[in-house]
């Protein structure tokens, strides 16, 4: 019961911060120079995952605190060489 | 990756597409994924629920994990909620284009709001609303689709995955060729190069952290160029 409250309120959670921003914006008007800014939301976030994609250790698909404690076993890690952040 | 627009284009289909490419490298992660659940001892059908819940692999993975090792749930839940805190800079960044669509949409739409999604989409923001919400929701759908099948297969094929298998390798490719699209400009390409140089500096920050810090300085750098510009 537990585990599965945590994973509902996680859930929420998932969602609230892909929606904070599309809804509390949404009848607000952006100025120009803001619409502007907005455009290199992109390029800097995608670099930012593009780079931590290349950088990854062994393990980095996953927080530090995991890859120390032998976790993920090792065939995985055969599989998972080298990326992180699927989605 | 995908045609040129034209007048006619499907972007149902093309969004569909787009999304086919991105999801072959994503397909060992999510097989994965079964297999984490499989060895958290959680209940399958309980570690399986987290895909249509949460919908958010590193997140997943994360979160089931630790509470498979025993770990508090405040622990599991703040790591994982860390792992997933790049997507506030989706969320921003969808804003406007937002704007244009009908309540409904603006609801649902974060939901599917994924790395895979946002890649594709942030450079289509200039499409008629109509159009960007079909491409939006196709290539959304078929990531929901995606994940939800091979999480699901994961669970009972994971066991029996092939240890040389390797295709994750294209990720970082395709993801490369999703930020070039993006780049329309010297001082987007400038930013990026900075993002880059900021990540690599803060690789060692925990829970990759380092990524949305560069993320940060890497906009923070643009509102500056437009500054100086205007």
């Amino acid at each position: 019961m537990t585990i599965l409250l945590t994973i509902l309120i996680m859930g929420l959670g998932s969602y609230a911060m892909r929606a904070v921003f599309i809804l509390l914006l949404s009848n607000h008007s952006f100025p120009p120079w803001a619409l502007k800014a907005l455009e290199y939301v992109g390029p800097a976030v995608m670099a930012a995952l593009v780079m931590t994609m290349l950088l990854s250790p062994e393990g980095g698909r996953l927080p530090e605190f995991m890859s120390g404690q032998g976790w993920p076993p090792q065939q995985w890690l055969h599989c998972l060489p080298e990326t992180t952040f699927t989605f | 990756m995908s045609d040129p627009a034209s007048p006619n284009t499907n972007y149902g289909r093309r969004g569909f597409l787009d999304a086919l490419v991105l999801v072959i490298p994503a397909i060992p992660f999510a097989l994965v994924f079964g297999l984490a659940v499989r060895e958290s001892g959680i209940a399958i059908w309980l570690g399986w629920s987290s895909s249509p819940i949460m919908f958010s692999g590193a997140a997943q993975i994360t979160l089931i994990t630790l509470l498979g090792e025993g770990a508090s749930v405040a622990a599991a839940a703040t790591a994982a909620l860390v792992v997933g805190a790049r997507h506030l800079f989706y969320s921003f960044s969808m804003a406007p284009v937002m704007q244009r669509q009908p309540p409904w949409f603006r609801w649902f739409a974060p939901y599917m709001l994924v790395d895979q999604v946002f890649a594709l989409c942030v450079g289509k923001q200039d499409l008629p609303a109509a159009d960007f919400r079909r491409y939006y929701l196709a290539a959304g759908m078929t990531f929901w689709l995606f994940w939800m099948t091979f999480t699901a297969l994961g669970l009972f094929v994971g066991p029996v995955l092939p240890t040389g298998l390797d295709i994750t390798f294209a990720t970082p490719v395709l993801f490369m060729g999703l930020l070039v699209t993006t780049i329309d400009s010297w001082q987007k390409a400038l930013v990026a190069v900075f993002a880059m140089l900021v990540t690599f500096l803060l690789a060692d920050m925990p829970s990759r952290s380092g990524l949305l810090i560069a993320a940060l300085a890497g906009l923070i750098l643009g509102l500056l160029l437009e500054r100086f510009r205007r």
